[in-house]
């Protein structure tokens, strides 16, 4: 007696690590940086002045920051203040192209890797610290204010092909944990008072748990997936039952016919045993289930309601 | 009683069928040529390919599609295509095949069928023509405009030489290989084929390739004027008594023309009437070599904040092949051209408030607010088997047939 099990297993594939090289900007702020990095080191006080002087003059450099004030329907204690009554937001000069490289590059590691703290590893220097903090702040705030008018993610839960939608936004989710998480090693209480820090601690705590949901529902998704003996066919004593009741016939008639065939002995109590051979072939009749009637067999005997 | 005859029957529904088709406006159009089997792969496998930007796979579905058309069913997909607001059949061709040529994977296309020749041809003669035409306006080879007295002026107009530069380069490159299709179509049995389809495969793309090689031999000639003019500008600036910007100005500018000129004097005349090309580069060569040493920590400076500034335009401004601009097609992950390959605007661009236009530049204020939601991927699920095998004895078969 034998039988064949078939067990279902699911997964989810890993992402290609070389996709981030398909993400425009990456490559070219990586090496923007690296120059600009060895720009900074062997350029002096003065130096930096006149190339920072230099940069303000271009407006193709211009970096504009508080995106943030797109999605906001009333001012939070983390909004960005502004500099003077005229300020349109509009950043110029070398920290704030170097920033804007960093921070993309950072959220781009954090999307499309599997590198630690992103936001830190591409650490900045001492001339944009200030600018990259801003710009962290400014990219956790867009995001965490865009999800509240967000459709697409009040409606992760429900129709179909859920999953690569909730991967993208646990992917967003982890963005901003990651921009939340750089913005704090690098002082944000020297930036933000108590009552606005903890503002932020609260929408942190949110975006965490929001990720933390999305991956377990996917979790448990895969998990549910995973099932064992999905289908079973089990061999009686002349072969395979359905769905192949071809090869049953087939291997049924062989054994009435004398091909060689190694047919395992009868269990003790089975309820049904082999014919002797040479013996005309019976119409096989589906196992009936056991009953008080029914004789118990011993080795070697036909029971009385075989036909 | 009232008997429907047959007669009757479709009378009826052939007057309402007009009314249907007279109330819609509609004619019978070139869609309802379409076949099932022509809809099912458009949808199956064109739009697919297209929206992800994988151009070795849109060409082959494409060639696949067009092997066997007749030019109304040519129409009739162009149609279905522009009601997607998707360029025709002959565009998406040429444009994706010059794109992997152009990123190195030309080995992997598919030899195109007769019917693609004649739409290819057609569109890459097009696109020849109209960089041709622009030729003549461009002012990069007008030497009656004034000469350019500022560093940003010099900038301004090698800028335009180089964008200039490229879109030749694309023309000739499109002349070159639209010169190999033409020997393929000598297969074609031109007994079959009508005049204007006659026309097409006639196309002489050698003269399009001689008439740009003699403007990009103009080009060369008045790009290598104007480095001149700029060396010799920058030398004044490289003194202490100059300012900082200045110098590192002048010096990049220095280590670039005399670097590009170098190359040019090889096979090109020289711009300087007075010296042989030999003489000049030999003279350029010298003197470089003399500001570099004096001037060496400046010129590190120079060239790293050019190459920083530069790849932080690129990245700034740059868009790719696919997902509106955001990802670059999927050869990026495969060779350095895919990598390296972006389209970026033609005129320096100038940074706008993305809060207070509606077109504003550059097109994503922000990378990281768009390109999170590139997801493919979902839960895979596969099966085994196996085997329980209940007694000490195996079942065995001798024979199973």
């Amino acid at each position: 007696m034998g039988s064949k099990h078939t067990d279902q297993h699911a997964w989810l594939p890993e992402q290609d690590s070389r996709f981030i090289e398909r993400v425009v900007g990456y490559d070219e702020y990586c090496e923007c940086l690296r120059n600009l990095e060895q720009l900074v080191r062997l350029s002096n006080q003065s130096q930096l002045k006149a190339i920072d002087e230099y940069i303000q003059m271009k407006d193709e450099y211009v970096v504009y920051t508080n995106l943030a004030r797109r999605f906001e329907t009333k001012p939070s204690k983390l909004s960005e203040p502004r500099l003077s009554p005229n300020d349109d937001f509009a950043r110029r000069g070398l920290p704030w192209v170097m920033a804007l490289a960093r921070v993309e590059v950072g959220a781009m590691l954090a999307g499309f890797s599997s590198v630690k703290r992103p936001m830190l590893a591409v650490n900045p220097t001492a001339i944009e610290r200030n600018a990259y903090r801003e710009l962290l702040l400014d990219g956790m705030r867009t995001h965490y204010l865009h999800l509240y008018q967000d459709v697409g993610y009040e409606k992760l839960n429900i129709g179909p092909n859920r999953t690569p939608r909730q991967l993208a936004y646990i992917r967003r989710l982890h963005m901003m944990e990651e921009f939340a998480d750089a913005f704090e090693s690098l002082g944000a209480r020297e930036v933000l008072t108590p009552q606005p820090f903890q503002e932020f601690r609260s929408c942190c705590r949110e975006v965490e748990q929001g990720c933390e949901e999305l991956v377990t529902e996917i979790c448990d998704r895969v998990r549910n997936n995973q099932r064992r003996d999905v289908a079973e066919v089990t061999y009686n004593d002349y072969g395979m039952t359905a769905p192949c009741p071809y090869v049953a016939q087939v291997i049924r008639l062989r054994l009435y016919h004398g091909d060689k065939l190694h047919i395992l002995p009868a269990k003790p109590n089975s309820p049904r045993t082999l014919p002797a051979r040479g013996t005309p072939p019976t119409t096989p009749t589906k196992p009936q289930p056991a009953s008080q009637n029914q004789p118990v067999r011993t080795g070697g005997a036909k029971p009385t309601g075989v036909k | 009683m009232c008997i429907v005859t047959p007669i009757l029957l479709r009378t009826c529904l052939v007057s309402s069928l007009c009314f249907i088709l007279g109330s819609s406006g509609v004619a019978a159009t070139p869609q309802s040529r379409l076949t099932n089997r022509t809809t099912v792969i458009l949808k199956r496998d064109v739009l697919p390919h297209y929206h992800r930007g994988d151009s070795l796979k849109l060409v082959q579905s494409l060639t696949t599609l067009t092997a066997r058309m007749r030019d109304n069913q040519v129409e009739a997909v162009d149609s279905w295509l522009k009601q997607k607001r998707i360029p025709g059949v002959g565009s998406l061709l040429t444009e994706n095949r010059l794109n992997l040529i152009f990123k190195g994977a030309g080995r992997d296309l598919p030899n195109p069928s007769n019917r693609e020749l004649l739409l290819l041809i057609p569109a890459m003669e097009e696109l020849t023509k109209r960089i041709y035409e622009k030729s003549s306006e461009h002012r990069a080879l007008d030497r009656n405009a004034a000469q350019p007295s500022t560093f940003d002026e010099f900038e301004e107009l090698l800028w335009g030489i180089h964008v200039f530069h490229n879109e030749l380069n694309t023309a000739g490159l499109t002349s070159r290989y639209a010169n190999q299709l033409s020997g393929l179509t000598k297969r074609i049995n031109r007994e079959i084929l009508n005049e204007k389809q006659l026309a097409i495969i006639d196309t002489d793309f050698g003269v399009f390739s001689r008439q740009l090689a003699g403007i990009r031999t103009d080009l060369l000639k008045r790009e290598a004027e104007i480095r001149l003019l700029r060396y010799k500008f920058s030398e004044d600036y490289l003194k202490p008594s100059a300012k900082f910007m200045d110098q590192i100005l002048a010096i990049q500018a220095i280590q670039t023309d005399s670097r590009l000129l170098a190359d040019y004097l090889k096979r090109g005349p020289s711009p300087d009437p007075k010296k042989s090309s030999a003489e000049l580069s030999s003279e350029l060569q010298k003197r470089t070599k003399q500001y570099v040493a004096q001037n060496s920590k400046l010129a590190a400076q120079s060239l790293a904040l050019y190459h920083g500034l530069h790849y932080w335009m690129r990245g700034r401004y740059g868009l790719g092949d696919t997902a509106m601009g955001l990802l670059k097609s999927p050869q990026a992950m495969k060779t350095k051209q895919g990598r390296f390959a972006l389209y970026m605007p033609k005129k320096p661009p100038k940074a706008t408030d993305p809060l207070k236009e509606r077109l504003a530049k550059p097109d994503y204020e922000r990378r990281h607010h768009y390109h999170w939601c590139f997801e493919d991927r979902d839960i895979q699920i596969g099966y085994t088997t196996r085997h329980e095998v209940e007694y000490k004895y195996e079942l065995r078969f001798g024979r199973f047939y």
